[in-house]
Parts: structure tokens; sequence; C-alpha cells
């Protein structure tokens, strides 16, 4: 690819990738919900080198009133890198990326979600990219979607996501900045782990159409261990409190 | 077939599988097919073929009867606007207000009730396109508005622990702080104290069920936090003394 260094290896001869991963290991990921004071649901999500927090507010009443729909509720997103978030500072504000990513989230999340229950409202989600390293908008999908579940909005599922691409020839989980700009292909999926509903899936670059299966297949099981630590995450904030209770006593 | 896969009171999350076969969706759940999976982060409860989830976070939903506490946000030419923390802005139309006629030409309503002031109200309507009506007529206070004391937060759901089994939690805090309380089913606490140090021990008291409202001997560990700062309290010379702890009658 294009101004890729010299002799740069993805995956050196012991079949490690250059942050030291085999194949088919994810980054290291923690979480944390009720992290903002202010929101109706917020969390906190460490992805590897990606720091991202999202906000739920709502359902809430909203205006202009023509955007209300009369039969459900409505769902807003926001995603936003800092400008900080970059290597190169990134200009503030939206653009086209963003407002395209914004979208696809919208759509990956909105499955989930009753909004059929809330009539008149909107549901406002704020995901802020506070530093990047490739798969924001799959972390991003993990984190609102914990936002959510804090909010106590009604959901079929939790939404979990996760990536998977080509590096060097090989099919890989959950790629980094580097494998991202210099690999083959990115794969992000998100899919609701109950039924193995995708909501979002994406390609960007060439694979061939079983490398694709490969990669979905792969990114799926993925996101299902992202699942998990997001189930933990969402518990720990109430077995904590019933753990410090019992320590107690 | 009937097959339930959590326990009683379990912490599920949502989009667990919570029970199969004859059983009815109740609140936090969802029906497919035969099974029925939960939709908030909360406790199941299983009473006979009704399955439950009691949320521990989540936005209050109006039920005509409740009473509420409130703040309004406008005064209109014939009635108020009025923030409950419900999805939806609440009405009060005058007529609802008060027992007396009033003319609408010579009374100004911001005498009645102003912006900003908040009040008790009990919900009169709630109807298909979410218009909440409230009355304050006949209400405790004739409604309000309460002067002074702070208003704290608490998830909707958890409004039946802080009362306690025929009002023992609410009771025990009022009591022991001397304050006095009212709990919105709205999960709007509003609370006026003799000082601030007692007000301020009061709404710690409430921010604790409300944290810890899923965990077991919850009065009897409130009653311990109050009582421990009471003595505090009276060794800085703020309280004379320390009310009894058996919380009689007195």
């Amino acid at each position: 690819m294009m101004g890729r260094p010299e002799g740069l290896k993805l995956i050196d001869e012991n079949g490690r990738r250059i942050d030291g991963r085999k194949k088919y290991e994810l980054r290291p990921i923690s979480m944390e919900v009720n992290v903002l004071k202010n929101a109706d649901g917020s969390a906190y999500v460490e992805w590897g080198k990606n720091k991202i927090l999202a906000a739920v507010y709502g359902p809430r009443e909203i205006h202009p009133k023509h955007l209300q729909r009369p039969d459900r509720g409505i769902l807003r997103v926001r995603y936003n890198m800092a400008p900080f978030s970059v290597e190169d500072r990134k200009k503030p504000g939206p653009d086209r990326r963003s407002v395209e990513i914004s979208k696809v989230i919208r759509g990956a999340l909105e499955p989930a979600l009753i909004l059929e229950m809330f009539p008149r409202t909107a549901v406002d989600i704020f995901i802020e990219v506070l530093q990047a390293d490739a798969g924001t908008r799959v972390a991003g999908i993990a984190a609102a979607s914990l936002a959510l579940a804090d909010a106590g909005i009604p959901m079929r599922d939790i939404v979990s996501a996760c990536a998977a691409g080509k590096i060097d020839g090989e099919i890989v989980l959950d790629l980094n900045k580097d494998e991202d700009n210099y690999g083959e292909a990115d794969v992000p999926l998100a899919i609701m782990p109950m039924k193995n509903d995708i909501t979002l899936l994406q390609m960007d670059g060439y694979l061939t159409r079983e490398e694709f299966m490969e990669a979905v297949r792969l990114a799926i099981k993925g996101a299902k261990a992202v699942y998990q630590k997001q189930r933990e995450a969402l518990k720990r904030k109430y077995l904590a409190v019933a753990e410090e209770v019992a320590g107690n006593e | 077939m009937r097959k339930v896969f959590v326990k009683s009171r379990e912490l599920v999350v949502p989009g667990t599988l919570l029970a199969q076969g004859p059983f009815k969706a109740g609140r936090g759940t969802f029906k497919e097919g035969s099974r029925i999976y939960s939709t908030v982060v909360g406790l199941v409860d299983v009473r006979g073929d009704l399955v439950r989830v009691i949320p521990l976070e989540g936005p209050y939903m109006p039920e005509v009867g409740d009473s509420v506490i409130g703040k309004v946000v406008d005064v209109k030419f014939s009635g108020w606007t009025v923030d409950i923390g419900a999805p939806y802005q609440a009405s009060l139309r005058v007529q609802d207000a008060t027992e007396e006629r009033i003319d609408l030409m010579k009374t100004d309503l911001r005498k009645i009730f102003d912006i900003g002031d908040v009040i008790y109200a009990k919900i009169k309507g709630y109807n298909e396109v979410n218009q909440i009506d409230l009355m304050t007529k006949g209400m405790p206070f004739r409604g309000g508005p309460l002067r002074g004391g702070q208003i704290v937060e608490v998830t909707p759901s958890k409004v039946p622990r802080l009362i306690g089994k025929g009002g023992s939690m609410i009771t025990m805090i009022k009591k022991l702080t001397n304050t006095r309380i009212i709990v919105g089913q709205n999960g709007w606490v509003w609370i006026s104290g003799p000082n601030d140090e007692l007000e301020r021990l009061a709404i710690a008291a409430i921010m604790k069920v409300n944290r810890e409202s899923h965990t077991q001997g919850l009065t009897d560990r409130v009653k311990e936090f109050i009582m421990g700062h009471l003595r505090e309290l009276k060794e800085r010379g703020v309280i004379e003394e320390v009310p009894s702890e058996g919380g009689e009658e007195s």
C-alpha cells in the first residue's frame, strides 16, 4: 500500500503481529459504565489504544415538532473525534467521515432499541473519541450500547461489535492503526449476539468471497468475546456495591 | 413445558433469556415465540406465571394516580407546564390547581405557581398521545409550592425501597434526621431540615438507599449510617441530642 515503510512486516516469522498479538487475538479491552454524572447513561471504553466515552440522554421530548414520530421515538447519534485524538490535529467538528459513521452507528443500534415505548421522543447518543487507534466505530458501538443499557432504555439485546481484516495476506482479528493503514482490508461488524443478527457490516479494501466470509465469522467471534465483557461491565456496577456492603458486615 | 433459566432476584442485563413456556411477559421483558427475554438491567421477579424485571435504572413512566413532585417550567394563559422527570412534560390546568374559582382576567397565575416553584401533584390523566395532566387540588400542602428545602433524584423503580414496608425506611430517616421529606413516585424527593447538616445527612441516607437498593439488610445499615453521623454531629455541637435508637413514637 501507499507510503508503507520499507521492510515493514505486519506478521513476523513466529506468526506474531506488530503489537505482539496472535492472529485471532483481541486487543486488551476495559469497560466501565456510569462515568458521567449528568448523562442519563454513560460508558467509557478502552480498547487497545482507543479511548472512547459515550453518553446517552433521553428519552426526551424533541423540538421542532416535525421531527417527532407519533408512533415511536427516534434515535440520534453523534460520533465525534476530539482534535487531539489522532497524531496530526484533527480539525474539530463534523466532517464527511464522522457524519457517515454516526449514521451507520445509528443503524447498528436502532434494531436493538424498543423505541415504540416512547412515541414523540428522542434518545440522543454522543460518542466522543478521545484517542483513536483504528476500530473506533466498533468500540463506539460497544460503548454506546453500554450507555443505553445504563440509561435503562429498553433493549432487545446489547449490541456488540468487532472488526476483522486482512494483513500480509492473512485474515486477522481486530486491526490496530498500522495494520489498518498498511493492511489489505478491514471489515467492521456489529451483532445482536442473542440471535446472531448482524446490524452493521462494512468492508474497506479487497477480499475474495472466501476471505470475506472468514473475516465475518472471525469478527462475529470477536464480537461475542466483547459481548461477555459488556455484560460483566454492566453487572459490575451493582455487584461491586453488593460486595462492598457484604464486606462491611 | 415451563422452564425458568434464572434465579429469583438475579441481576440480569438486556437480552438475557429468562424463561420459556406459558409465561406472561411483565414489565422489563419481551416475548418472542415462547421465550421471554429481559430488556433492562435489573432484578428478576417470577410470580406464578408472570415474569418481570425490576429495573435498576430508567426513565419515569407516568401512571394515573401517582403522586409526584414537579417543577413549574412555564406559566401559560390558563395553566402551567410542569417538569416531572418523565419523557414528556406535564400540564396543570387552573381548574385542577385550586378549589376556589379563578377569574383568569383578574388573577395573575404567577401568584399561585410561578416558574421554578416545586409542586406536589397527582397524575390525573395520561393518555395515548402522551399528554400528562396533573392535579394539585386536594393534595397535602395544597400541592405547594414547597418552599425551601432541596430536591434530589432517585431511580423511580427504587421508590418503593426508599419508602420501605409500610413506610418504615422513610419514617426512620425522617425521625432520626428530624427532616420533612416528600417522596414523589417519579423519584424526585423533596427534603427540608432544621439545618444544613441534618438536611445533608438525610440526602446522604436517601442516596445510600438509591445506590444499595439491590442489597439485603438495607434498613439496618441506613440506620447505622445515620446514627453514626448523628453522634458525630452531636460532638460538633450541631445537635443537642442523638434521637433514641429504636425510633419509637415520640
